[in-house]
């Protein structure tokens, strides 16, 4: 060793002996009695970039410069340091002044925390899907990490890949620190392996079905697992890959094997899934108890088998107790008394035949039909009975839904009870009801009628409303926004109201610990009450910054254009759901998760992460459907000009690019095919245009090669811009520029001479404006509201077009319930088409004419049958005005599903607007410039995409007119025959959806 | 010699930063200093009247002792429970001041063990906290039935009768059975909270 490092060490050694002298041993408390009293000199942290600023830091701590030591100081600032949660280790060490030995110097040593961010899992061979198993990591975005729970995650992560079969699955995991913001980004590696297959059942305990033998058990018990290869009750060679799902529903299908042989408290579980590492296969041992024969009938009335599984719980539950042997007899009373028998007794009894063999009978007793006529509500001042009575359950007979009413003891009692409860939110506390059933009602046998007799008793008021806690100008915010002001009625459910006002009105000012608690203050006034609101806001915390993790494509800007916080901001739960809300909007996260950084952290500022998942970019669609209508019919004769019972298929197909650019962008090109319809259209969308949610731009391409109108086939080539702004929850408007080209292919089923008039090639440039104004309660089955809209149109040549006309269309729709389940519907359609140029009204190509009539527009008539005709060949010519007027009488008819409707419709399209009557008869068989109307009945079936509609129409008045029997050759060559002909009378139509 | 002075004084420096206090125990976002660990043990020695062992082993010992109390207390504020106040601890303090001939030697004596009197008063009340609380939380779950006396005195060779040594039986087996109570209670409170021990105070 050479002298110079002999030298360095024994320097060390001296050193550290006088610090050891000097009692300083690096690990022991110093003797806190000596530091005690002095004068803290300053105060250092180490190391000296901290996770808060220093100012922070010694905002938290009791310990001040200039100020006294004292160890409960030091051991308060270890606490106030680690309770914010920022760091996970704190020691503060202490030195002496050289100057003044009156005085130290301490000195923090801290170890930051660092949170999870992102979570990425990258190999993920479904199933486990890689939701699963970022859900059985339980890695919890914006926690603490730490290295135990990362490999407890893996752990998780691992029980659930062997749950799947993977049994040689290896994870491995990098870790990923940004040291700037404290955060740890994990990322997992899967290496899925070969999935295990099954090889095998081992049947465990009393496993015998009554009909079969042991051997024939234990096949039976396999087939129902599914778990060999086959396909149906046909088995092939080998076994399926174990999956935790195929587990499950293998045991659900042999307890349904049990079931059906009517063991409903056969026990089936997994014992055991042994898996063999040589072979990669796993062996499930099932544990079965296939219990006694449980024969279940019901005796005294007839109840089918179907009915008797859904009302007894004993099939579902697969057990047998007292409380569900009594479920079962209530819920058969519910059946019958819903049947009309209301007062139908149910009794049952367990027998044991033989310890294999048990009966359960259910004995019903039912009572004559009975009929609920009448409903009285009596003693009602503050609430009018029409209120009271549109909550009811019970109701009255009436002819077609409900025939003999509805009505059960239970649902009495129900609606006394909710009665009584609407009082007593009303401010009435001490209101009681009194239900009773009157039987024979009027002397007539099984009539019942029902009576609540209302006691409202006094209507208490709040006195005087304190709000304590809370500063002035909250207060003031606050007031107006509460129920229980003075004056008004007392209730609890007010208050639980004011409870949840308050506590938001705070947690959206960020106040996360907002407390809230009231008492009731004496009041001199009689029946009022004192209240007194007490508020404890709690910390007030704010925005630190705003972390965003996930992005791959998308560009940040974007992101951040719709982040509702600013640093600095208060911490506000309605702002953070508000960008949640932005951020899906844009349509290109499958995932949104926000939390906050450090959660139990005690911090007044934090930070807020944005996990953002991106969704696949593209997107497929596929579907298939069929149109069945007057449309069919032949295109070169002329013997069908109002249609024939026609079938159409149809196969539409979609691929969306998502996220364009990064910058949220779309395109989307959509198609359909039918015999009478070929579409495409790309289009390019712009959601939130300029970063404002309230418009979008979108530029499309159509292409459309169709014969919906039976007159002509058309080609069309479109290309438009479209710019829509939406104002308010119910409005929008949108500006439309669009450039078309229509083709009028081969020859159209008109006279000849018109033909150069009306099937001329057609260039249209057109600028638009709609408006729409929606306040209906349900698009898609509307009770109440209404909806209006403008469609205004102007085609000129400096747009490029070749016809210059202008366009109007409105819409104006209206709603009213009557009562609680009935509502008229009506509806106006009013349009009309000026030629510019004043040629006559007959130069306006047919394409761009009203074509109109069938199911949504006029049920007289097939679809696009409506309006003027060919006087040769009578097929549809179009129009260029439109009005329509249908009024429907929506009730419910059988059950909750299906419903009625009877309608009554009238309008036409019409040749011009000044040829537009309201005259109800045609004069001759040419005018078709009169109101046609209809009258008929429909059917809805109400289904979650809408209601299933079947309209059937009846038109004294149908119109009459012209055909041709022949072709169009013999037109040309003036042969074939002039026929009378007529659109039929009856129509129907069968659709998806309200007719408006 | 020039630069060795300066690295004797160098190395010196630093080492003279004593460790006034750190975190030795975390319960969830609560901290056991290490100062409350080493103030537990002294106040145990000066109680029991011997010397303090500041070793690793009893320095975890006692760190252990306060995460269930602190465990004990927080259970006790969270169901309201009403506890001894300071008042209580007096009785408990005067047998330990009647050990010292004055009350300079008491001080003295509590200066020589680096605690204070409160530090004192704090953890008896602290004790008689948990004792109280224990009782009225745990107490009243036990039973104790005539066949459990019965075979505590068949294992008890003594020459009374089994109605005479009965109350003392029944008394014995409830304590043991509350305290058995509460560890098992100690036990899934401790798996519940998140309680990190810093293996470095401990070493």
């Amino acid at each position: 060793m050479s002298h110079r490092r002999m030298s360095v060490l024994f320097t060390f050694f001296i050193g550290t002996f006088i610090a050891a002298l000097l009692g300083l041993t690096p690990g022991a408390l110093a003797q806190t009695s000596r530091w005690e009293g002095r004068v803290v000199e300053r105060v250092e942290f180490e190391p000296a970039t901290q996770p808060l600023s220093r100012q922070e830091l010694l905002e938290l701590l009791p310990l001040r410069v200039g100020g006294v030591l004292h160890a409960s100081d030091v051991r308060g600032a270890l606490q106030a340091l680690y309770e914010t949660g920022r760091f996970s280790d704190v020691a503060i060490d202490v030195d002496d002044d050289p100057g003044n030995p009156a005085r130290a110097a301490l000195r923090i040593r801290t170890t930051s925390t660092y949170f999870l961010a992102g979570v990425g899992i990258a190999g993920v061979g479904s199933p486990p899907n890689r939701s699963q198993l970022l859900n059985a990591a339980k890695l919890e975005l914006g926690a603490p990490f730490s290295a135990e729970a990362v490999g407890k995650a893996v752990e998780n992560m691992q029980e659930r890949l062997r749950a799947n079969g993977l049994h040689h699955a290896k994870i491995d995991f990098q870790l990923m620190p940004t040291p700037a913001t404290e955060e740890m980004a994990v990322h997992f590696d899967l290496q899925p392996g070969a999935r295990a297959h099954f090889d095998g059942v081992r049947l465990l305990g009393e496993f015998k079905q009554s009909t079969r033998r042991e051997h024939e058990s234990m096949e039976a018990v396999m087939r129902a697992t599914r778990w060999r290869h086959g396909f149906g009750p046909v088995v092939f060679p080998g076994w399926r890959e174990a999956t935790e799902n195929r587990v499950q529903t293998g045991l659900d299908r042999v307890r349904d094997l049990y079931q059906k042989e009517n063991r409903l408290q056969a026990r089936v579980t997994l014992d055991q899934l042994d898996y063999h590492e040589k072979t990669n296969m796993v062996t499930p041992a099932i544990a079965i108890d296939a219990g006694p024969v449980i024969e279940i009938r019901a005796t005294g009335a007839r109840v089918s088998r179907t009915r008797l599984r859904q009302l007894i719980p004993i099939y579902e539950e697969r057990s047998v107790d007292q409380s569900l042997l009594a479920e079962g007899s209530r819920n058969l009373v519910d059946y019958f008394q819903g049947k009309g028998f209301f007062e139908t007794a149910v009794t049952y009894r367990v027998t044991d035949d033989t310890p294999e063999h048990q009966t359960i009978e259910y004995k019903v007793v039912p009572s004559g039909r009975h009929k609920l006529e009448r409903v009285e509500i009596a003693g009602n001042k503050f609430f009018d009975t029409s209120t009271l009575r549109e909550r009811l359950s019970i109701r009255e007979s009436s002819l077609l839904r409900f025939r003999n009413g509805r009505y059960s003891p239970k649902l009495r009692d129900q609606d006394r009870d909710l009665i009584r409860d609407l009082y007593r939110s009303n401010g009435f506390r001490d209101a009681q009801v009194r239900a009773t059933t009157q039987d024979d009602y009027q002397g007539r046998k099984d009539i019942l009628a029902v009576r609540f007799a209302i006691d409202e008793g006094q209507l208490w008021l709040v006195g005087k409303l304190e709000l304590e806690g809370a500063p002035e100008a909250d207060a003031a915010t606050l007031r107006p926004l509460l129920q229980s002001l003075e004056g008004q009625p007392f209730s609890e459910a007010n208050l639980a109201a004011d409870r949840d006002t308050i506590l938001s009105y705070y947690f959206n000012l960020g106040y996360p610990d907002a407390a809230f608690d009231w008492t009731q203050t004496p009041s001199a006034e009689a029946r009022r009450i004192g209240l007194r609101y007490s508020i404890r806001p709690g910390e007030h915390q704010f925005v630190r910054n705003i972390l965003v993790h996930g992005l791959d494509t998308t560009r940040l800007s974007l992101v951040q254009g719709r982040i509702a916080l600013k640093p600095g901001e208060p911490i506000s739960q309605s702002e953070i759901a508000a960008t949640q809300q932005k951020l899906y909007d844009l349509g290109i996260f499958s995932r949104v998760q926000t939390a906050l950084q450090n959660p139990e952290g005690q911090e007044e500022r934090k930070n807020i992460l944005l996990q953002l998942d991106e969704a696949n970019r593209y997107a497929f669609n596929l579907g298939v459907g069929a149109e069945l209508g007057n449309i069919g019919g032949g295109v070169t004769t002329l013997d069908s000009p109002a249609g024939e019972p026609g079938f159409s298929p149809r196969i539409s197909a979609g691929i969306s690019r998502l996220n364009l650019f990064g910058v949220g962008h779309t395109a989307n090109l959509q198609g359909r095919a039918s015999n009478i319809q070929q579409r495409a259209v790309l289009s390019y969308i712009i959601p939130q245009f300029t970063g404002s949610p309230k418009f979008s731009l979108t530029v499309s391409g159509l292409f459309d090669d169709s014969r919906d109108v039976r007159t002509f086939a058309s080609r069309r080539w479109e290309g438009s811009v479209q710019l829509a702004r939406k104002i308010g929850r119910a409005d929008a408007f949108q500006a439309r520029l669009s450039f078309r080209r229509v083709t009028v292919l081969g020859t159209p089923l008109i006279s000849p001479e018109l033909i150069p008039l009306l099937s001329q090639n057609d260039r249209v440039g057109m600028i638009s404006l709609s408006y729409v104004r929606d306040r209906r309660d349900n698009g898609v089955d509307t009770h109440r509201g209404n909806y209006n809209t403008i469609d205004a149109g102007v085609s000129l040549h400096q747009f490029g077009s070749e016809t210059g006309f202008t366009r109007l269309l409105l819409r104006n729709s209206t709603y009213y319930p009557l009562g609680r389940d009935v509502v008229l519907a009506r509806t106006l359609q009013y349009g009309y088409e000026q030629r510019l140029t004043g040629q006559a009204d007959i130069g306006i190509p047919l394409a761009e004419r009203f074509f109109g009539g069938g199911a949504s527009s006029q049920r007289a008539f097939p679809d696009n049958q409506g309006g003027p005709r060919d006087l040769d060949t009578g097929f549809p010519l179009g129009g260029s005005a439109l009005l329509f007027h249908q009024t429907e009488l929506r009730f419910p008819l059988i059950g909750d599903n299906i419903g009625g409707v009877l309608f009554h419709d009238m309008g036409n399209i019409y040749s011009d607007i000044h040829n537009v009557s309201f005259r109800p008869i045609q004069r001759d068989i040419a005018d078709f410039n009169y109101m046609v109307h209809a009258v008929g009945f429909g059917i809805r079936y109400h289904t979650p995409i809408g209601p299933l509609r079947v309209d059937l129409s009846y038109s004294p008045d149908s119109p009459r007119f012209y055909g041709f029997k022949g072709t169009v050759e013999q037109l040309l060559l003036g042969q074939g025959t002039l026929t009378n002909q007529r659109i039929s009378v009856f129509q129907f139509h069968f659709s998806l959806g309200q007719t408006f | 010699m020039r630069w060795q002075a300066i690295l004797v004084l160098a190395l010196a420096v630093p080492l003279t930063a004593e460790p006034l206090d750190r975190i030795a125990v975390t319960l969830g976002r609560y901290v056991i200093a290490e100062s409350d660990v080493v103030r537990n043990l002294h106040c145990a020695a000066f109680i029991d009247d011997r010397a303090v062992d500041l070793s690793g082993a009893q320095k975890r010992e006692a760190a252990g002792r306060l995460v269930d109390e602190y465990l004990i207390l927080q259970d006790a504020a969270t169901s309201r429970a009403t506890l001894p106040d300071a008042a209580a601890a007096e009785p408990l303090l005067t047998p330990i001041r009647a050990r010292f001939s004055s009350d300079t030697a008491f001080h003295a004596a509590l200066e020589y063990a680096q605690i204070t009197e409160n530090d004192l008063r704090e953890h008896l009340l602290s004790g008689l906290r948990l004792l109280h609380y224990t009782e009225t939380r745990f107490r009243p779950e036990v039973q104790v039935s005539d066949d459990d006396l019965r075979a505590a005195y068949s294992k008890l060779k003594s020459g009374k009768t089994f109605e005479a040594v009965r109350p003392q039986l029944e008394q014995l087996l409830t304590g043991q059975r509350t305290l058995e109570a509460l560890d098992n209670w100690l036990v899934m409170a401790r798996q519940e909270a998140r309680i990190i021990y810093r293996n470095a105070v401990f070493s």
